[in-house]
């Protein structure tokens, strides 16, 4: 502990030297990672080259902006073959991000969570298990359902509710892509 | 203070100084990202950062603190190292920085940090303050790593021994192979008798179990040496 008590001004001078010590230290710490988030960035690509890389239109070959606020068009070549989306929807703890690929019928064919924060270890097996997310490729509209409600999705068991909510996800998600293409 | 040893302030912080399970500090980090094994580790890595940061820093400036002001000073301190390994993370652990969330910008107000510069390093030269942060940085991992582990054990049946996006466990299988072959065999002979993993375990109320369990037995182990030690000085228990 000092023993000598300081002036008004000098617990000033002190307080804005630390102050500033500190800015500079940070300035420095967000240029390096800042250049470091823009590489990682660089590498995901933007949402056109990232729905491409996930796949949820298997024959894709290139995705194209809709002119909307999330769908993308989906071509092989130059033929229109489907539709994808990536975007958050209400999950049970918080916001999952989806990924749908659909065809122009708008059967679904492909989905990917992207992220998740549901309960470690029971939630999250919508991420981990890839036979469920498998199940919805082939899914027409009517069928987007969990099993139990008469659809074609099989929940996880021990995730039922997670599973319900990437399924209306799924539905959502659709039904803003339509609304953006019609 | 000055004539303790290095190691034995780094004991002293583990066992009789254990943040968590002695001076009951911390707890919120402790319970809410304790889910597994993984993020208790995350967790525990970002905040030895900001102890051992902070207990230097303010070691290093504590004849130049006015006491008026110090503790402005000690979270100005501290919140300058919390937003560094914040921003590290993100840039170089994006998936830790994404499953810890708010609690790493919560180290801020983290009761052990500021403890210890309160209580220790504003009182204490350089180098012993290197060591209680080492050591009470060491208990924190431990209280982290054992409750993280546990929970996700009980609670999902596995445990993902992942260091930073480094699998260990995956590591330690590959190269030997036998290793596995005998986990599987106990599991094999075991599992009719395990119950099935408990969900409530990997959720709050299970970390509130978990860690009622762990400081009981800590809290045995120490009356135990202390009776121990009564004894030797003769008295009658």
């Amino acid at each position: 502990m000092a023993e000598t008590k300081d002036s008004t001004i000098m617990i000033l001078v002190k307080l804005t030297l630390i102050a500033a010590v500190a800015a500079a230290v940070l300035t420095a710490t967000y240029g390096v990672t800042q250049e470091q988030l823009d590489k990682l960035a660089e590498a995901a690509g933007g949402p056109d080259k990232q729905l491409l890389k996930m796949g949820i239109v298997p024959d894709a070959t290139k995705f194209k902006s809709a002119g909307g606020e999330l769908c993308y068009e989906a071509y092989n070549g130059g033929d229109l073959i489907g539709y994808g989306a990536m975007t958050e929807v209400q999950g049970m703890q918080d916001m999952l991000t989806l990924a749908v690929g659909v065809d122009t019928d708008f059967v679904v064919t492909g989905v990917v969570v992207v992220s998740q924060k549901e309960t470690p270890g029971i939630g999250d097996k919508i991420q981990k298990d890839e036979a469920f997310t498998a199940q919805f490729a082939g899914v027409g509209p009517d069928g987007l359902a969990l099993s139990s409600d008469g659809g074609k999705i099989d929940a996880i068991s021990g995730a039922t509710v997670s599973s319900g909510y990437v399924t209306a996800g799924v539905v959502e998600i659709i039904g803003k892509m339509q609304e953006e293409v019609s | 203070m000055a004539n303790k040893s290095f190691i034995g302030e780094i004991i002293r912080g583990i066992i009789k100084d254990n943040p968590v399970f002695v001076l009951v500090l911390g707890l919120c980090p402790v319970l809410a990202v304790t889910t597994s094994f993984a993020n208790g580790f995350g967790m525990g890595l970002a905040f030895t950062f900001v102890m051992l940061g902070s207990n230097i820093m303010v070691s290093l400036l504590r004849k130049q603190i006015p006491p008026d002001v110090r503790i402005p000073i000690f979270i100005l301190i501290i919140c300058t190292f919390v937003t560094m390994v914040d921003m590290l993370l993100e840039a170089y652990q994006p998936d830790m920085y994404e499953r810890l969330g708010i609690f790493v910008p919560l180290i801020v107000v983290n009761c052990i940090v500021i403890g210890r510069a309160e209580a220790y390093a504003n009182r204490n030269p350089v180098f012993p303050s290197i060591a209680d942060g080492i050591g009470i940085s060491m208990g924190f991992i431990i209280a982290l790593v054992l409750l993280g582990s546990i929970r996700e054990f009980l609670g999902t049946g596995t445990i993902v021994f992942d260091l930073l996006g480094y699998d260990v466990g995956k590591d330690i299988i590959m190269r030997f192979p036998a290793i596995e072959l005998v986990i599987e065999l106990v599991i094999g002979v075991l599992s009719p008798y395990l119950p099935p993993p408990a969900t409530v375990m990997v959720t709050a109320p299970g970390a509130f179990l978990t860690i009622a369990v762990l400081m009981l037995l800590f809290k045995i182990m120490g009356d135990r040496k202390r009776m121990k030690q009564l004894r030797k000085e003769g008295y009658e228990i």
